[in-house]
């Protein structure tokens, strides 16, 4: 196979079929939460499904919010570019579910049923008793949350694109698509394929979303989450056996070194008589040189255009395989096509700043990294890590919009044991997998943010069901619009609930049906406009994204609950520092990498300087402000209550 | 677990909530202590290993610096949420 591109070549039709059956049940069960919805409070159900979620629902709910568009394309293009040091850098997740559902899940849904409330700006502005609490919460959360919103939109689109790549009838609509938007300033821009794929994500998900609302959102999670971890179960199977199990990929992975990025000269080596097209991906074999087998990898398309015989200065990676990694080997050879009348010469390439030459940097920490001369995971960066996922999960409103649902205490114990249990099966099989992954499809640091659909093509193809890779593609499918939906259901309910029904506090429920419905699709649309010419970067997205909320909220949330003297003044400020100081550090990062990162002082990720600037400035303005009244405190936390 | 009670007891149900929230940060803190002190010496020593030091296939690092820690955790969580975690009965919610 000539193609670098794997799954576009062979699984588009299956993939299609996938894809149509999985709608079709997601707008059925869109259709049957609609009908749950008669009879009963809309507000109340169409945001939080009554509250009356029982262990599966919540549980699944719960999984599947939270493995997002990251866990199923940027994590696994995170393991293939850096190894197994990426277990380091996800630690985090070993108490997640411990933490991140336990520290406030209890009480958080207690005071959110005390005080009627069904949106977390709301549970603050009551619990402080102050209109300002909630508008500043309402502005942080939708700001922060439309960011994560944006990278699963794009991560959507991306899938898409890959999914259909090869079906003719969507080869047929990019045609027309691009037709009809090249003329059109800003969106003729971006690709044509991605935005009518982003188009469709977008149209599929804000339709069932807003048709159904939380209760659809939750039982389409139920089946995303039964997707996804079939779809990684199955993809470890068909990995392990590929590979001759751990032990051979783990041998072969400590020989590898990282690839050199760079241009070079191609050149025909015959008259062409037609234009030749070589797509990305496309492979050449070098000699060998110092015990490594030499290849060339396109990073782009290029055509030698008729009379033309050289072109210079094309992209491309030089991958040096070790001599003794045979399944690497034979994975390259078998892709590159003898019969290519090119070939290559002036390798221009430079190495990765941390790892460049050094066998067994993908089975160490830190782990390799192209711009970064302290690799991947500085061990201060693993702290900080480590701190970051289970407490910024704990922050985060769209769990905590769960959180608010379970109907009783059991449910949620029961709950917190499947989600340790379904996340041990998901995340470190993941990582066995696409540490395989780097010794079977080498050479996708080209575009490592598709490495899962090509990883399932691959594997499907080569055990001989090809068609399982639809199945399989609809696993990081399933955890993107599992996410999409509920982070819609939480702007939109966060700007009709905290803003709308504040300002009109007589509105009749057939007017906040429309006016629920028409904000859920507005935001849809903003996505939809924002993202037609995306940033590169999904994970930076997402990382400043959930970050930006871990900081808001992480403090607020947890001092609001537990600790009575905390007054409102303190709130807001601590909600202030704690998203300005991601955001101040998101800027100096942006001044000093040149890039949309965040600013790493002393190696500690700026989520950590946040927090840390949020609780210090929330227990000082506290301290100096008056203590709260005395019937919220009672209301709250009992009849005796130190305020210390 | 206790029994639950018939009517909500606010003061109870938040100190036993504060309870838990203590016990659970003290947990967060041991595995953070085990995995990242574990695996600042031997997941970044690794590099140098010739031949790299492996257990059940995988770098010996990452099974007692991630997999022992992450049973460990597991096994923790389903005793916490079958035998330390109490039952509140839930509050009412007011009417729309």
């Amino acid at each position: 196979m000539s193609s670098g591109f794997i799954f576009a070549s062979i699984a588009g039709n299956a993939a299609l079929v996938s894809f149509a059956v999985y709608m079709l049940f997601v707008f059925i069960l869109a259709g049957l939460a609609n009908r749950q919805q008669s009879g009963k409070s809309f507000l109340n159900e169409y945001f939080l499904g009554s509250r009356n979620l029982g262990m599966w629902a919540f549980a699944f709910t719960y999984a599947a919010t939270s493995a997002s568009g990251g866990s199923f394309m940027g994590f696994p293009s995170l393991i293939y570019t850096h190894g197994w040091v990426v277990a380091l850098w996800i630690a985090g997740y070993i108490v997640f579910p411990l933490v991140a559902i336990g520290l406030i899940a209890k009480r958080l849904n207690q005071v959110a049923r005390k005080s009627g409330s069904i949106t977390v700006p709301e549970i603050l502005r009551k619990r402080l008793g102050s209109d300002t609490v909630g508008m500043v919460a309402t502005v942080l959360l939708v700001f922060f949350q439309f960011f994560f919103l944006l990278a699963q939109f794009k991560a959507g689109a991306k899938i898409m694109t890959t999914l259909l790549g090869e079906v003719s009838a969507y080869q047929t609509a990019v045609t027309l698509v691009d037709q009809f938007t090249r003329p059109i300033p800003w969106v003729g821009a971006a690709d044509a394929d991605y935005l009518l794929c982003l188009l469709v994500f977008a149209i599929s998900v804000v339709a069932y979303t807003a048709w159904g609302g939380f209760r659809a959102v939750v039982w389409t999670d139920m089946m995303q989450g039964v997707i996804m971890g079939l779809g990684v179960l199955l993809l470890l199977g068909l990995a392990l056996s590929q590979v001759g199990g751990v032990g051979s990929a783990t041998a072969e992975l400590s020989r590898q070194v990282p690839p050199r990025d760079g241009n070079a000269t191609l050149t025909a080596t015959m008259d062409l008589k037609a234009p030749l097209a070589l797509v990305k991906g496309t492979w050449f074999e070098l000699s060998e040189q110092g015990g490594r087998q030499r290849f060339v990898r396109l990073k782009d398309s290029v055509i030698f255009s008729n009379g033309r015989k050289e072109i210079e200065n094309t992209p491309i990676i030089l991958v040096r395989t070790a001599i003794e990694n045979k399944i690497e080997l034979r994975s390259i050879r078998a892709q590159i096509d003898d019969n290519l009348p090119v070939s290559v010469s002036d390798l221009n390439v430079v190495g990765y700043e941390y790892g460049d030459d050094k066998p067994g940097v993908y089975v160490s920490a830190p782990g390799p990294k192209s711009s970064s001369g302290l690799g991947f995971l500085p061990i201060m960066l693993a702290v900080s890590f480590f701190c970051f996922w289970p407490f910024a999960g704990a922050a985060q409103p769209s769990y905590m919009a769960r959180q608010m649902a379970f109907k009783d205490v059991p449910t949620l114990r029961h709950s917190i044991i499947f989600v340790a249990v379904y996340f041990s099966l998901i995340y470190f099989p993941l990582i066995v997998v696409f540490t395989c992954g780097r010794v079977l499809i080498p050479g996708w640091e080209i575009d490592a943010d598709r490495i899962m659909p090509e990883m399932a093509a691959y594997l499907t193809s080569s055990a001989g069901v090809p068609w399982l890779a639809g199945l399989l593609v609809a696993a990081p499918f399933a955890a993107v619009m599992s996410s999409v939906d509920s982070f819609l259901l939480l702007v939109s309910g966060s700007v009709v609930r905290d803003v709308y029904q504040r300002k009109n506090p007589d509105v009749s429920e057939a007017k906040m049906k429309k006016v629920t419905y028409l904000t859920t699709v507005g935001v849809g649309v903003l996505a939809v406009i924002a993202m037609l010419n995306p940033p590169q970067f999904l994970q930076d997205l997402i990382v400043f994204g959930s970050g930006g909320l871990g900081a808001s909220f992480l403090m607020p949330v947890i001092l609001t609950l537990y600790w009575p003297r905390l007054t409102s003044h303190a709130t807001v400020a601590g909600m202030l520092s704690g998203g300005g100081t991601m955001g101040v550090f998101y800027l100096i990062g942006y001044v000093v990498n040149g890039k949309f990162s965040g600013y790493e002082l002393w190696s500690l990720h700026p989520f950590i300087w946040s927090v840390a600037i949020s609780a210090m400035v929330m227990v000082l303005v506290t301290r100096i402000t008056e203590p709260p009244q005395a019937g919220l405190l009672e209301k709250y936390f009992g009849k005796t209550v130190n305020l210390d | 677990m206790s029994q639950l009670p018939q009517k909500p007891d606010t003061g109870a149900s938040y100190r036993q909530s504060k309870r838990e929230m203590y016990v659970m940060v003290g947990v967060w803190l041991v595995v953070g202590l085990w995995v990242l002190g574990y695996n600042s010496q031997a997941a970044y020593a690794a590099e140098n290993e010739v031949p790299l030091r492996t257990l059940l296939g995988m770098p010996r690092w990452v099974v007692f610096g991630w997999l022992v820690p992450l049973c460990a955790a597991n096994i923790f969580t389903f005793w916490f949420c079958l035998r330390f975690m109490r039952d509140e009965p839930m509050e009412k919610l007011p009417e729309e």
